[in-house]
Formats: structure tokens, sequence, C-alpha cells
């Protein structure tokens, strides 16, 4: 009697373990205290931006990097969310005017932290910014090496070349 | 008290019931003295049944704990300001898949 309530009580803090370990290892509820983007803190609360943040996307099944996303709801907050980006006017008027379909992206490098400004020498200090017009959408990858940025540069690139080669 | 003279004592409680209940179960009739032996017997078969199960329980829970760690899970973490956990996952696949 006095071993099965002792093995009952066993099994019930296991299962609590087992439950623990699950939190933990789903971050459920971010119970390891991840720091979103300084980007998204600061989009967070702007109207018409819906901002996000995800701390492990993966690219091409082979690395995981954090990302931003900022979507405007409309193209006035998309117009103003690219002037804070440090797009200068003419530029916008450029992406705009060579949009052809909902496929055309507008991929650069500047520098970590700051998306307005122009891309630092070492090609390693920067993140790759992405700007899809169509879909009124940016993508900030949070890269940390030159080659993170180079598989994020040539992640779909890649995809594309074995995709045509099983073809 | 310390613990083993703790234990001590359990066990000699336990001595003591097992001991009443075989002179409980001499002092009925004859014809009921086989129906309380075998309730008994069936009764520590089942305690002892029951301690298997948990035991078992138990050892699979461990293995859990153990083998969840290893287990690679892909599961990103993700804050936003209004669209949902799983729009987000799909505007960003589908936006990576334009890069």
């Amino acid at each position: 009697m006095r071993k099965t309530n002792l093995l009952r009580l066993l099994l019930a803090l296991l299962s609590l373990l087992a439950v623990a370990t699950v939190v933990v290892r789903l971050n459920l509820w971010n119970i390891r205290g991840v720091q979103p983007s300084g980007l998204y803190l600061q989009y967070k609360d702007m109207p018409g931006i819906q901002a996000s943040f995800i701390k492990d996307k993966y690219i091409n099944d082979s690395i995981s990097i954090p990302v931003t996303l900022l979507q405007a709801e409309d193209s006035a907050a998309f117009f103003m969310l690219l002037k804070e980006l440090g797009k200068p006017d003419d530029m916008i008027k450029y992406m705009y005017k060579y949009v052809k379909d909902d496929q055309s992206r507008f991929v650069k490098l500047n520098p970590k932290g700051h998306p307005e400004l122009p891309q630092d020498s070492v090609r390693g200090n920067n993140e790759v910014v992405a700007t899809f017009p169509v879909q009124r959408a940016v993508i900030i990858f949070h890269t940390e090496t030159e080659e993170q940025i180079d598989i994020v540069m040539k992640a779909n690139f890649l995809k594309k070349i074995k995709y045509e080669e099983s073809i | 008290m310390n613990k083993n003279s703790k234990i001590e004592q359990e066990t000699d409680v336990l001595e003591q019931y097992r001991a009443l209940w075989k002179t409980y179960c001499e002092s009925l009739p004859q014809a009921r003295v086989v129906d309380c032996i075998e309730f008994h017997r069936r009764y520590e078969r089942e305690q002892r049944s029951t301690q298997r199960r948990l035991m078992a329980a138990c050892l699979m829970m461990a293995a859990l704990i153990v083998v969840l760690p290893l287990v690679p899970i892909h599961r990103s973490t993700v804050f936003t300001n209004g669209p949902s956990r799983g729009e987000v996952l799909a505007l960003s696949d589908q936006l990576i898949a334009l890069l």
C-alpha cells in the first residue's frame, strides 16, 4: 500500500517533469525569456503596421535566423514605413514603377539594427533587408555573419536550381 | 525519531496487520476461510500488479524525459502585435520563397 502510494507520487512528479520539459522545449509562454528585436519593439505600437518577430526562422532547412517582419495595412502606411526605413522618395517611386507582379522584391544589405543607413563597408556588419511592394511588407533578416548573409541571399536561388535540376 | 526507526515501526505495523489478517481468516467458519485467504491473495496480487503498472509508467515517463530534449523540434518563438502566429509564419514562408 505504502509502496503503491510512493509509486503514484513518483509518477505524478515524473509527469510534472515531462510537462515542464515540453514547456521549456517548445518555449511555451516564452519561458526562456526570448527578447524580440529592437525594430519589432519600435514598430509594434505603430498604427497601420503589423509587426512580428520570429526568433528562429529556418532558411532552407539549414540555418535559423531571427527575422523581423513589418507589414503595412495600406499604401500610405507602407510609404511611411519605407520613408522611416530610410528609402529615398525617388527609390520608392522607382520601386513602384518597376513592380511587375507579386513576385517583385528588392533585397539590400544595411547595417545591423539600422535599416535606414547605407550598407556598411564590412559585409559581415550588415543584415539583409528585403522589401516586397505588392505585399506591402519588409523582412529584416538579423544575420550575424557573412556566411548567414550568403545563405539568405542564395536560399531561394539554390532551391530553384535544385527544382530545375529535378525536372 | 530517526528514519530507520520509523521504517522499522512501519514494518512492525505491517507484520502485525498480516498476523491479524491471518488470525481473522482462521477465526472464520471453515467454509469462509478459503474465501478470505483467496480474497487476501487476490488483494495482494492486485497490489503487485498495480505496482508493476505504476513502475512501468514511471520508467516510460523517465525515458520520455531523457528522449524529449534529444528530439529535434523546430518551433520558432513568435512575437506579434496583431496577426496570429500561423499567419505570421505563413506570410514569412511566402515572402522568403520569393527571395
